[in-house]
């Protein structure tokens, strides 16, 4: 799956093409934002990740053009969050809008959500790390030839950590990317969660995947 | 305008007139007229002055009360010198003339500053934009390489955020304008989004939160109920004893729903409730955490009142606080 990204900050494009590609996603944008709608037919990608406020000519000509010729899906990303900038997004053509400054997760759950919709099949959303594989959209792990579900809690936990490898990620910062995906737990339950995925990651053959750094988090 | 008013303001000529009634009627006297024609002769003096007393006297009545009637049913008071018709006597016109030329030098004032107020505004709107990109560069590098470190500094840019979108918000409250768009959603949705913006705050402070009935359909805008709602959650975390518990509790009426907020923190002493929605105004707690600007909660109330909604506050000391946003049912926003 490729992902073609129009913006004109060097930093947000550098960022979102490690973003992407940590996802497993092919990434492709380009700088000459004169032409950019044919670069943009050109690429062949699969969906498109387009900012409003552009050099030459603003992101909703662009969005309009490419709807000529094209039903490739839009994802209109800006700082501009009025009303009026989210209607005209949806109105010219675009299949989502998303606000700056966007939740990473959000983000690509919702490339996840439109990728799926638009071409049905499934699509391989999976990390890898340490010989455990992830997948996001069915929610299992697997390590060797054993596979096993995950809750969604513990798909949030074991993803943060993934795309974090080698990082001690707090346990603060655990919840709180759980709250992001609307489950307001408290300490407790992570503790509960975190028990119960070790236990998950122990049958399928990975017993030490989690380290705990104590007093400071888990890492992977 | 009083009959008596106008007689006070007439002093003058009526001595006058007094006067030359008592002179004459001497030198007519000392002339030896009859005193049939002496009265006679006053009285027609007398009949002549008071008719013209009279007759002035109900046309300035009559345009003074037209005009204080204009004046009392006008909505914006500027309009007034378009609209008055031009008097018929002449200090009256003088002063309709001074009126029109003071009105147009305060119209012409007023304009200036809304136009300057306006550019302002669309500064900081600009502004605000602008800052969102740095911004949303850093949460994506810091999302690429999640460490102790990063999320730490991750937390001092939501706080960022939240200053922006505060100032953002408080240019918009400044306006007439009623520039927001009111679309169906339900106070869960508010409710949680609200959390996400505050969660890493309430999460450090040990806080809990509870839904309570909240599957309820409203009609508002998003964005600016999530901003209310994020406020007084970032009140109650400031605010917080130890171990939060932030209740959210829905409850439907006939002419609408109401959304209540709970905590268990410090609370606000009786005296400072009343103020609690002024600008400015930071009270007891302000004092003591020196934290408050005491412009969140004139925000909130500032934009609720632009959309109709209501928010109260009670609470108790030491025992928590519960702000209540009451929201109206659709039909009253097409009236």
């Amino acid at each position: 799956m490729k992902i073609f990204v129009v913006e004109d900050e060097t930093e947000i494009c550098k960022e979102l093409s490690v973003l992407l590609q940590k996802y497993g996603y092919a990434y492709e944008s380009s700088t000459d934002f004169a032409h950019i709608t044919d670069h943009i037919l050109k690429a062949e990608a699969d969906l498109v990740l387009l900012d409003i406020n552009l050099p030459y000519q603003d992101g909703y000509t662009i969005c309009r053009e490419i709807r000529k010729q094209s039903d490739i899906p839009i994802i209109v990303l800006t700082s501009r969050n009025t009303d009026f900038d989210e209607l005209m997004s949806l109105n010219i053509g675009a299949d989502d809008f998303i606000s700056k400054p966007y939740n990473a997760q959000v983000l690509i759950a919702r490339i996840q959500k439109i990728l799926k919709r638009t071409y049905e099949a499934q699509v391989n959303s999976v990390l890898i790390h340490k010989g455990l594989t992830i997948n996001l959209l069915k929610a299992t792990a697997s390590y060797g030839d054993k596979e096993v579900d995950l809750t969604k809690n513990e798909l949030g936990i074991l993803r943060l950590l993934v795309v974090n490898k080698g990082n001690v990620i707090p346990r603060d910062a655990i919840i709180d990317e759980l709250w992001q995906s609307d489950e307001f737990i408290d300490e407790n339950t992570l503790n509960v969660n975190i028990v119960r995925l070790r236990k998950k990651l122990s049958e399928i053959g990975a017993p030490d995947y989690l380290e705990t750094k104590r007093g400071l988090g888990y890492k992977v | 305008m009083k009959l008596t008013d106008y007689i006070i303001d007439r002093l003058f000529s009526v001595v006058m007139f007094l006067v030359a009634v008592i002179f004459s009627m001497g030198l007519l006297w000392l002339m030896g007229l009859r005193y049939e024609f002496i009265i006679y002769i006053e009285i027609i003096f007398g009949f002549s002055f008071l008719a013209a007393l009279l007759w002035d006297y109900t046309r300035k009545k009559k345009y003074y009360c037209g005009f204080m009637a204009l004046f009392d049913g006008l909505d914006d008071k500027t309009l007034l010198a378009e609209l008055i018709e031009k008097p018929g006597f002449l200090d009256g016109k003088l002063l309709y003339q001074i009126l029109r030329l003071s009105n147009k030098y305060m119209n012409d004032k007023l304009a200036e500053a809304g136009a300057t107020n306006q550019e302002y505004r669309e500064y900081i709107e600009m502004w605000v934009h602008e800052i969102k990109t740095p911004i949303t560069s850093a949460h994506l590098i810091i999302e690429n390489d999640k460490n102790i470190s990063t999320i730490r500094i991750d937390d001092e840019l939501n706080k960022i955020d939240h200053f922006v979108e505060q100032a953002l918000f408080y240019a918009r409250s400044t306006t007439l304008e009623k520039d927001f768009k009111i679309e169906k959603t339900t106070l869960k949705t508010l409710v949680q989004e609200a959390l996400k913006s505050y969660s890493k705050q309430i999460i450090e402070a040990h806080g809990r939160p509870i839904f309570e009935n909240l599957d309820i359909p409203v009609f508002a805008d998003r964005k600016w109920c999530i901003f209310i709602i994020g406020q007084i959650i970032a009140n109650s975390v400031k605010y917080a004893k130890e171990n939060l518990i932030l209740t959210f509790e829905g409850s439907s009426f006939d002419n609408g729903c109401s959304l209540s907020i709970s905590d268990n923190g410090i609370g606000i002493t009786e005296a400072d409730i009343p103020r609690i929605f002024d600008k400015g105004f930071t009270g007891e707690n302000g004092r003591k955490f020196g934290k408050s600007t005491g412009i969140g909660l004139y925000l909130c109330w500032k934009l609720c009142r632009k959309m109709n909604m209501e928010i109260s506050v009670a609470s108790s000391l030491e025992n928590g606080t519960t702000v209540k946003i009451m929201f109206p049912k659709e039909n009253l926003y097409l009236t």
